[in-house]
């Protein structure tokens, strides 16, 4: 074969060089390096056009260098055979001579095979890039340290794995080849290495047939089916192609997915494969190149580079064979993506729903508004309709004062409540004119008040009515002021209250009445002690003034000893009158007239109304009350009544008792604005399931009592602001416990 | 009695009460000592001095029955008349039967309650009197011997002097000679003075009631 180049040629190659170098004065400067890519096939196939771009893009780069690029085509697909390689031969050794590259890049397993052949005669002693493809038979010889290959893994392998994964169901693969001799040479060295998938699925060769054949194959595959495209320069026909165009031609009329391990592939018509792509080969080729360019040792330089192989796919083709995204390995580079509408306009689409959302939020803003407004008037009506029945329910009379005109609008019914025609002119003198002539003033202190202050007022009086009589009105109102603080007007709403004042009274008067009931009852019980409490004085009074008769028949009347019996007489009489008067006070009905007491001096008149009484039952009065406390506010009668109610409850229940006969008064602060006062005694206390109801009305113990005792005198206490209670003591006996308030003016001192 | 020595006691514990009866039982010509109460006057009073006790039926500490009592069982039981503001029925039962002389209102009329302290002062006197005869009795027969109580307890019993001295085995004008002495010694007459005498003193009132059978 004429694939040697000669020494000679070399040698002028050389000389040539050696020349130029010489010459030194060429016009144009020197490329400092020189590199000539060789490609096995012709300049249009795509693989050739992208890593020639990447060679020429990475030594462009490379600035310290001035490198001058040539680029060769054997084209073997179309150009095959011996004979034209020696053409090429000779013809590259004549072209070069004067221009020896000091680099050769092979690009393909043709062109390396080539300069293998050639090396001698054309480029002795260049170092060489082998860029080889996927899926090309590894040459035999690379042990020149001046060659340098970086070996693409095995994808095809890959890619048929990937296929398997990705179509779990596939039971058969069609291997699409083409019919060119290194074509039928790679078919035939993978079908070896398929072995090992043999058992998983079926295979079909899809080779040696002509486009059209092809097509028909590939239309009437079977199902489960997935199609591995290696190349396709030539069919059976004899009909050449770039490998791509084969795949243009015949992809469409597949009716399985198609993969392929090249790049240049991906958008005419396979799903996708494990890939390096040819820009990655060319890059590295030119990379490796400039390495060796500037010393490096060929082979050790290509060993520390390798490549990793990358899942590519064609977006539209997953689509198609309805493959998911997510199912594609991990790190996929997926090409062709359309992008959505959203990716594609996603500024006008973010503007126009801006726009939309804006306008919908206007007009829902409008339409709530619109409803506020609805509902606001709704409710407004609402609310007047509610206040008119509610006024109307309460029998609210409503007024309203302008300050400064003096005048007052009011309503119907209130005009009716204050005794006022409809069309009658009102102002505030008239209006109090209808007061009662004792709450006149305390209407007015109000009423001024409130304007004072500009705040509310809460307040009772009576009217006098012309025909009517008297009407008790409770009225509440408001000042409205201005800006300044002025009182401008007062709102007011007044009700007629008199049944619930009648009524109240009412109680009030049943219950004095009760409470005299109460007494009376007490009184009977009472009535030997007081017997003896003013037959005492009385006795004492009779038996001193018959002495002073007898004294004055004497002849010599001891006048010294009569004065003392009239004084004493006078100061029996008081102490006599003293008991009377205790007597009347408790028959005495009157409402609560409080004031100021001494704690002491209250305990102290009533231990001296019941002491008698005492003596006579056996029983011991203890009367343990600190001078220290303050006054207490209270009603001393009825105060007394209580507390005589209570010790003689005492004294009561140490009938019979054998034991200690003792009742004992206490009396304590109780917090700072209370005294608290015990009556205890040691009987046998009150039964516990009677404890509970020791206030109630007509619940008694005793023979004969009532049931009221109690009752009213909690009543009487609870009137006072105070609190009632009962309870046993540990020792045995009851102890009844009432609290007066502090009288706090006395308490302020 | 000397009813002037008497001493009218007042035990009150209302001293106006007290004072004013004082007076009236003064210028009524009574001897009057005035307590204010039971314990006082317990604590104060001469055990032998004759009087009355008139006091307040109602009092604190010792009442007016306390006192009663405590009285009774002293060896000078004065006679006790009650005052009360109020009676009732169950303190006056118990005071008349411990022996009251009387239960006076307080404002009782003024007779009633002199007439009271008399009658009382009466008793006491009375009271008094019979106690000085019994001891003066009393006396005479101690003078007595032994054999001469022994004869009189026969004569008492009526029987002869033969009778006597068969009985105790002495001899007939022995007998004799002890009945002048008995009769000598307790100043009487006669047998019938002598059986009076023996009864008034009690000298054998558990033995003395059993005559022999046949007389």
């Amino acid at each position: 074969m004429g694939r040697l180049f000669s020494l000679t040629t070399i040698g002028l190659f050389i000389l040539a060089w050696a020349n130029i170098k010489a010459s030194g004065q060429a016009p144009a400067p020197e490329p400092s390096h020189r590199v000539l890519v060789l490609y096995s096939d012709q300049r249009l196939l795509p693989a050739n056009i992208v890593v020639d771009e990447a060679i020429h893009a990475v030594f462009t780069a490379d600035t310290s260098n001035r490198i001058e690029l040539y680029s060769e085509f054997l084209d073997v697909a179309r150009f095959p055979g011996e004979q034209q390689q020696q053409r090429q031969r000779d013809f590259f050794l004549e072209k070069y001579r004067g221009r020896p590259p000091d680099l050769v890049i092979a690009v393909s397993a043709s062109a390396f095979a080539f300069l293998a052949e050639h090396r001698a005669e054309l480029f002795a002693g260049v170092p060489i890039v082998y860029c080889s493809a996927a899926g090309e038979p590894r040459p035999e010889d690379l042990s020149d340290t001046r060659i340098a290959n970086v070996s693409v893994p095995d994808t095809v392998t890959l890619t048929l794995e990937m296929m398997l994964r990705l179509h779990p169901d596939a039971r058969h693969v069609a291997i699409v080849s083409g019919s060119e001799p290194r074509e039928r040479q790679e078919a035939e060295a993978f079908r070896k290495e398929l072995s090992s998938f043999g058992n998983r699925v079926a295979f079909t060769w899809l080779t040696n047939l002509s486009m059209e054949e092809l097509r028909g194959e590939l239309s009437r595959l079977p199902d489960h089916t997935v199609v591995l495209y290696l190349t396709m320069f030539q069919d059976a026909a004899g009909r050449t192609f770039t490998p791509r165009q084969a795949l243009d031609a015949f992809a469409p009329a597949s009716r399985a997915p198609i993969y392929g391990y090249y790049d240049t592939y991906v958008g005419h018509g396979i799903v996708g494969g494990s890939m390096v792509t040819f820009d990655e080969i060319g890059r590295k080729a030119a990379l490796l190149g400039i390495r060796i360019l500037a010393g490096e040792e060929a082979q050790a330089a290509s060993r520390s580079e390798s490549y990793q192989p990358v899942p590519v796919f064609d977006w539209r083709q997953l689509q198609r064979w309805k493959i998911s995204e997510q199912r594609l390995p991990p790190g996929s580079i997926v090409r062709f993506k359309q992008a959505t509408y959203w990716e594609q306009y996603r500024w006008i689409i973010v503007a126009a729903i801006s726009l939309f959302l804006l306008e919908t939020l206007l007009i829902v803003a409008l339409f709530v508004q619109l409803r506020r407004r609805r509902v606001a008037e709704a409710s407004v009506r609402e609310n007047e309709q509610r206040m008119s029945l509610a006024v109307d329910a309460a029998n609210f009379g409503i007024w309203i004062l302008d300050v400064a005109r003096n005048e007052i609008w009011a309503s119907d019914k209130w005009r009716e409540l204050f005794g006022f025609a409809s069309s009658e002119r009102l102002d505030l003198e008239r209006l109090l004119l209808r007061v009662h002539a004792d709450d006149h003033e305390a209407l007015q202190q109000v009423l001024a008040k409130a304007l004072a202050d500009g705040g509310s007022y809460d307040t009772e009086f009576r009217l006098t009515l012309p025909d009517d009589g008297l009407r008790w009105i409770s009225s509440h109102g408001q000042v409205e002021s201005d800006a300044s603080g002025q009182a401008v007007r007062i709102r007011g709403a007044s009700r007629d209250v008199t049944a619930q004042r009648q009524s109240e009274q009412e109680t009030q008067l049943l219950r004095r009445e009760v409470a005299h009931v109460g007494r009376v009852t007490m009184m009977g019980q009472l009535a030997s002690a007081l017997a003896h409490e003013i037959n005492q004085p009385l006795g004492a009074i009779l038996r001193n003034a018959e002495a002073a008769e007898l004294f004055m028949q004497e002849v010599s009347p001891d006048l010294d000893e009569i004065r003392a019996i009239v004084t004493d007489i006078r100061k029996d009489d008081q102490r006599a009158g003293a008991v009377i008067d205790r007597m009347r006070g408790l028959l005495k009905r009157q409402p609560l007239d409080t004031q100021p007491l001494d704690v002491v001096e209250l305990v102290g008149d009533v231990g001296a109304l019941v002491r008698a009484d005492a003596v006579a039952r056996h029983v011991k009065l203890d009367l343990n009350v600190p001078g220290h406390l303050p006054h207490v506010r209270g009603d001393r009668v009825h105060l007394q009544q209580v507390l005589l109610n209570v010790i003689l409850n005492g004294m009561d229940a140490l009938n019979g008792s054998r034991g200690e006969r003792r009742v004992s008064v206490t009396a304590l602060l109780d917090g700072p604005h209370a005294v608290e006062i015990a009556v205890s005694d040691t009987g046998s206390g009150i039964p516990a399931d009677k404890l509970a109801y020791v206030f109630d009305p007509f619940f008694t113990t005793k023979p004969n009592g009532m049931g009221m005792g109690l009752p009213i005198s909690r009543t009487i206490i609870e009137a006072h602001g105070g609190r009632f209670w009962a309870e046993n003591k540990a020792s045995g006996g009851a102890t009844f416990r009432f609290t007066l308030p502090i009288a706090e003016e006395i308490a302020a001192r | 009695m000397n009813v002037a020595a008497s001493i009218v006691q007042i035990v009150d514990d209302d001293r106006s009460f007290l004072a004013a009866t004082s007076r009236l039982l003064r210028a009524s010509g009574f001897a009057v000592q005035t307590f204010s109460s039971a314990s006082e006057f317990l604590a104060q009073r001469d055990d032998d001095a004759p009087g009355c006790v008139v006091a307040d039926l109602q009092m604190p500490g010792m009442n007016g029955l306390d006192l009663q009592s405590a009285l009774a069982q002293s060896g000078n039981p004065l006679p006790i008349l009650f005052l009360t503001g109020h009676g009732d029925i169950p303190s006056t039962v118990r005071a008349m039967r411990g022996g009251a002389v009387d239960f006076l209102e307080k404002r009782a009329p003024k007779d009633k309650l002199l007439d009271a302290v008399r009658r009382a002062l009466a008793r006491d006197a009375r009271e008094r009197e019979e106690l000085a005869r019994q001891r003066e009795l009393r006396s005479r027969f101690d003078a007595l011997t032994e054999r001469e109580l022994e004869v009189l307890s026969h004569v008492v019993q009526g029987r002869l002097n033969k009778q006597i001295a068969a009985d105790l085995g002495i001899h007939e004008r022995t007998v004799k000679l002890h009945r002048t002495a008995i009769t000598t010694k307790l100043r009487v007459q006669s047998v019938a003075e002598l059986t009076r005498l023996t009864d008034e003193a009690g000298i054998f009132t558990a033995s003395a009631q059993t005559f022999p059978k046949g007389q």
